[in-house]
């Protein structure tokens, strides 16, 4: 089965909603609720990068210490079951293909999601982002790039069958 | 499919309490922003259903198209 690298925005939303769950306060989220259902299914990879976004998020914002955070990540891992994918390619090495991309391709954003890009591409999974510019201009570079709807699609064939 | 870790129940403890300290920190800033900084207390709500809109806008056209 394929794996499906995850951007961290939509992990963003699992850790918020989880969070104010336990204390009682639950919103509504599709996004955390297919990642848990669809986890049973699917599977779903991280990397160090997705953690240290995660991290700095928790911790600037909302003032979370590292235990918590530790553990929150303990939690996801458990519930998610995600694969950690080791970055073993040198930073040199990715950023001679983030600057092959950018200079090719006039990109807007920063180049964190690019960086993720790499990672998924260096290690054959499929990169599941909501990242417009990503999806729309660097499909030449790696052909295994998807939005959310068509996760969620890939999802319903897989439960399908 | 790799078989998940079962839990002990003092390492289930720790992650509850650990998301349930996290749940009252997160509301508690909400709340702060709400009161204090009401912009960011918007954008905190736009980009949350802003990925929530990416993600299952289809799904919501299709749920009334059925209705």
């Amino acid at each position: 089965m394929e794996n499906f690298y995850l951007d961290t925005n939509i992990l963003f939303g699992y850790f918020v909603k989880k969070a104010l769950e336990k204390r009682g306060k639950p919103i509504e989220s599709k996004v955390a609720d297919f990642l848990v259902v669809s986890s049973k299914n699917l599977k779903y990879a991280v990397s160090i990068l997705t953690k240290a976004e995660i991290v700095r998020k928790l911790r600037s914002e909302y003032g979370l210490n590292k235990n918590i955070i530790e553990e929150m990540w303990n939690g996801f891992f458990l519930e998610i079951s995600p694969s950690y994918i080791k970055v073993f390619q040198s930073l040199e090495e990715v950023y001679k293909e983030i600057i092959n991309i950018i200079s090719e391709i006039p990109m807007k954003k920063r180049v964190t999601n690019l960086e993720h890009l790499i990672i998924a591409k260096k290690n054959n999974l499929i990169f599941v982002t909501g990242d417009k510019e990503i999806i729309e201009k660097c499909s030449v570079f790696y052909d295994k790039i998807i939005d959310y709807k068509k996760l969620r699609k890939l999802y319903k064939n897989e439960e399908e069958r | 499919m790799e078989e998940r870790k079962v839990l002990t129940e003092e390492e289930r403890k720790r992650i509850d309490e650990a998301w349930r300290i996290a749940g009252e920190k997160i509301w508690k800033r909400l709340q702060y922003w709400k009161k204090h900084n009401p912009k960011k207390y918007r954008e905190f709500w736009r980009e949350y259903w802003k990925l929530e809109k990416a993600f299952s806008e289809d799904l919501d056209e299709e749920i009334k198209k059925a209705k």
